[in-house]
């Protein structure tokens, strides 16, 4: 018998096949081994595998196959929230594509570059460390007594730099005073421990970083990336443990900075703005969502956006359906990753919006891939896009 | 594997390349409905397809027919495989096609009120689209969230709301069938939905548990979304009075629009899993549709007939969380690592008897048991009951299966009959019906299938993957053999304690 991880777990599970109605892969593909419930069954069989096999002249193992069924999931967690057995499936999904590296076998060549870069680099893009902040054009708005640490992020650091820009803006206009880990501040390690290779997070990123932002004093720590909040607030205490400080994705430090009226949103509202006289819609990141339970906040935050008209998609909260970039699935099936996004994007469209909100760069570029792909004029911004233009 | 290179290659040109499979992996996982079949089975069945195919039109359907006829391949179509009787799992390999990639919503018609869908589409998913324009199906499996709309049809129909909307064969308008012979037949014109002035076959199909052949669409009538929607629970002392609650219920001259119940080890079963249960010696669950001021009649008269019988009404909070969990009855399994559900329909006014033979049972079987159920129609309760068991113990496991038989026989003797046949219960059949109607129902199936060749061997009969047919009296004898060999076996225990024990205090 193999030992696997969360052995219970294989047996709680009913087969009822909720989980397979919501699984945007499985939707994707059809096929029964690409959902939870299909990868379930087949790990019980490998779990049992025993003389029996031999009589029916079967060989139950995992093999490339399966390994591939493993990584062919954007870790969203709609799985989570319908399973009928409240079986942990997102963590336990992690658990596994690292169980089978442990077997010997390989992460997708798409991740193993990644993990390549991070290790050489830091950063999962390969770009040099000491351009970290580089997004920054205007240091002088780096307070030398911060009360908060603004966390970028790589993609933000190194490809988007527009939104730390539009971070810096808007904590500025309330006063807050901020600052960044520059070059301290390393991948956060969100993309090895979607795909099973943890141990350099475990090793240096985790206690780095948290090393870097504790040694600054600060009692807060923000980001505005949905899947280092996402990493931050959830695996690192169980690598480091409680940490010293206290974190907010950036839309729930918003949504305090409104409601005690530090941040003070233009009244009259901005005419020239896009995504004024037209319908927007919020689409949850799974890591801010599902992952991290934080609902409210960025919806607060755009509600309070004077004149803006917010549409709900059918799909939202809990049971919002995924973009599909997660879990190193972009990364890796670019192409099923885009045709999930454009269904998303379908549903915006279904609502009237003009505008997808979201707060999570890899679902913006790959709603907004996804919008290319089927000829929609949808587009997707970050939430601190629209509300720097109201600041 | 499909023996024959030709027919493969045929069987991919019928489909696509891309959806059409021999891999171990996607044919290991295909090989099982929900019912925790320990893997001896196998030695009987071969549960393991030989290819598995994803067809999306009723054409591609015929095609596959036909090609598995030319060459002797048995056929299977598999919806959510979200049932517990073996109706979508092969038992002779062959052909597995997987409905579930048949998912699309072909059309609306609001002002009659039918929407025409393809078999795989989920319960749970019609529903919301139909939200979304201002109707609703009333009518659905509990497990609507993962069952597929041509499996509930084929397994009879009969779930939540049927109380009020009648089951499947109510409210189906006509069905596309894919007969055995690969022809496309429709069973109604459509034209002539509410009141068939022609021959009208819907009927035959529904509850064929795919023997007849293979739905490919179906018209279903729908309803606007009602203006109220309430549900009420009441809890009871004791399940004596919670059966008496759904008798008078039944008699009441107002009639909700789904009634359900759970007893005591239901919620015990749930605080042993260290989730917050009601401390009730069982619970009624009514829910109420419709205009908002019949529905406020509806809930005054209920409430006042619900006291009457020493009935408490819970808070609203309490009947929110039970009708959310209608789809979520057999969360406790995690308690045991395996469950087995019994399905019997019962005569209302035999309710107490059953549960209280089916109680006595358990107690000599050493096992401990939940029951939930719902009002099918005036007469009829739908009496589920579950056991947890534990799969890595496979001979107490196998052993314990033999109480679903049991179970049976003892509804069957108060006029109740077993709700699924498929493989695992097909033998059930002639204890539920007269000889001349089984052999009517085998004519029929050898009529359109001569060869027994799509889902044969289950419904009207048994066969293993020998082509060896099984018979009742083997079949109950191995059943009762199994039942004796769960007595010599200790009592059901649980990684986690109950808490209060069960009654009669056999259990930790």
């Amino acid at each position: 018998m193999i030992k696997i991880p969360e052995e219970r777990e294989l047996y709680a599970c009913l087969q009822c096949g909720y989980c397979r109605a919501v699984c945007p892969i499985y939707a994707e593909t059809g096929w029964e081994s690409n959902n939870p419930r299909g990868k379930l069954f087949a790990l019980k069989q490998y779990a049992n595998r025993g003389p029996m096999d031999r009589v029916l002249r079967r060989n139950p193992k995992p093999g490339e196959d399966y390994k591939q069924r493993l990584y062919q999931c954007t870790s969203c967690g709609a799985c989570d929230e319908v399973c009928h057995v409240n079986i942990k499936l997102a963590h336990l999904w992690e658990e596994l594509k690292e169980w089978m590296l442990e077997q010997g076998y390989e992460p997708l060549e798409a991740h193993k570059a990644i993990r390549e870069k991070i290790e050489k680099t830091r950063n999962p893009y390969g770009e040099p460390t000491e351009k970290r902040d580089a997004w920054l054009t205007d240091k002088s708005v780096l307070s030398a007594n911060p009360e908060v640490i603004f966390f970028a992020g790589c993609t933000a650091s190194y490809r988007v730099g527009f939104l730390g820009q539009a971070v810096a803006k808007i904590l500025k206009s309330a006063n807050v005073k901020f600052n960044i880990l520059g070059e301290d501040e390393w991948c956060c390690g969100s993309p090895l421990l979607r795909t099973g290779q943890t141990e350099p997070v475990k090793k240096d990123l985790a206690p780095h970083n948290t090393k870097a932002i504790e040694t600054r004093g600060v009692k807060a720590m923000v980001t505005a990336c949905a899947g280092c909040y996402n990493t931050i607030k959830n695996d690192y205490p169980k690598i480091v443990g409680k940490p010293t400080y206290e974190l907010y994705h950036l839309t729930e430090y918003l949504d305090k900075l409104i409601k005690s009226k530090r941040l003070v949103l233009k009244k009259e509202a901005d005419k020239k703005s896009p995504y004024l006289g037209v319908k927007v819609t919020y689409h949850d990141p799974c890591h801010l969502g599902r992952h991290a339970r934080v609902f409210d906040a960025p919806r607060n935050v755009i509600k309070a956006i004077p004149g803006i008209q917010m549409v709900e998609m059918p799909y939202n909260r809990e049971m919002a359906h995924c973009c599909g970039a997660g879990g190193g699935y972009k990364s890796a099936f670019n192409y099923t990753a885009e045709n999930i996004a454009a269904k998303r994007v379908k549903e915006a469209e279904e609502v009237g919006a003009s505008f997808i909100i979201t707060s999570c760069p890899f679902c913006q570029v790959n709603l907004n891939a996804g919008a290319k792909k089927i000829g929609s004029k949808v587009k997707t911004v970050d939430i601190v896009q629209v509300l720097e233009q109201f600041v | 594997m499909i023996d024959s290179d030709i027919a493969r290659r045929s069987l991919i040109k019928a489909v696509r390349p891309d959806r059409y499979t021999e891999s171990q992996l996607e044919r290991l996982v295909t090989s099982h409905d929900l019912a925790p079949m320990p893997k001896v089975a196998a030695l009987a069945f071969k549960m393991m397809p030989d290819a598995v195919i994803h067809p999306k039109e009723a054409e591609e359907v015929a095609e596959v027919v036909g090609i598995a006829n030319s060459w002797d391949i048995p056929v299977t179509p598999r919806g959510g495989g979200s049932w517990g009787f073996g109706g979508a799992v092969p038992n002779n390999g062959g052909v597995l096609l997987d409905m579930t990639s048949m998912d699309a919503i072909i059309s609306f018609d609001p002002e009659k009120g039918i929407v025409r869908v393809q078999p795989g589409v989920v319960w749970l998913r019609l529903d919301e689209w139909l939200k979304r324009r201002g109707y609703f199906v009333p009518y659905y499996p509990s497990s609507a969230p993962g069952a597929t709309i041509g499996g509930w049809i084929s397994t009879g129909g009969v779930g939540v709301g049927s109380y009020k909307y009648g089951a499947a064969r109510d409210n189906v308008r006509s069905l596309q069938i894919v007969l055995p012979s690969g022809r496309i037949i429709d069973t109604a014109h459509i034209s002539d939905s509410k009141h068939p002035s022609q021959f009208d076959m819907t009927s035959l199909f529904i509850g064929a548990e795919g023997s007849l052949g293979i739905v490919t669409a179906i018209d279903l009538q729908v309803y606007p979304d009602p203006e109220a929607f309430v549900p009420a629970s009441y809890s009871f002392p004791n399940m004596d009075l919670a059966y008496t609650a759904l008798a008078r219920i039944s008699e009441a001259k107002l009639k909700p629009y789904h009634v359900a119940f759970v007893d005591d080890n239901y919620f015990r079963f749930l605080r042993a899993m260290g989730r917050t249960a009601p401390e009730v010696g069982g619970m009624v669950n009514l829910v109420f549709e419709g205009p908002k001021a019949k529905v406020d009649e509806e809930v005054k008269f209920f409430d006042a007939l619900m006291a009457s019988i020493g009935g408490k009404r819970e808070s609203e909070e309490i009947a929110q969380h039970e009708w959310r969990e209608r789809s979520y009855e057999l969360r406790s399994k995690k308690l045991g690592t395996g469950a087995v559900i019994g399905e019997a329909l019962v005569p209302v006014g035999q309710t107490t008897a059953v549960a209280r033979e089916t109680a006595a049972l358990v107690k000599k079987m050493k096992m401990n048991l939940a029951v939930n159920g719902y009002l099918i129609d005036r007469g009829t309760v739908a009496f589920l009951p579950f056991y947890i068991t534990d799969e890595r113990r496979w001979i107490k496991s196998i052993s314990s299966l033999s109480f679903v038989k049991k179970f049976l026989d003892i509804s069957n003797a108060h006029g109740g009959r077993g709700v699924g046949l498929g493989l695992f219960m097909a033998n059930n059949l002639r204890s539920m019906r007269d000889i001349n109607t089984v052999k009517l129902l085998r004519k029929i199936k050898y009529y359109v299938d001569p060869e027994s060749r799509v889902n044969g061997g289950k419904t009207v009969e048994l066969a293993t993957r020998y082509g060896i047919r099984v018979g009742p009296r083997l079949f109950r004898f191995a059943m009762n053999m199994l039942a004796v060999l769960k007595r010599l076996y200790g009592r059901d225990r649980y990684d986690a304690p109950v808490p209060g024990g069960f009654p009669g205090g056999e259990h930790s």
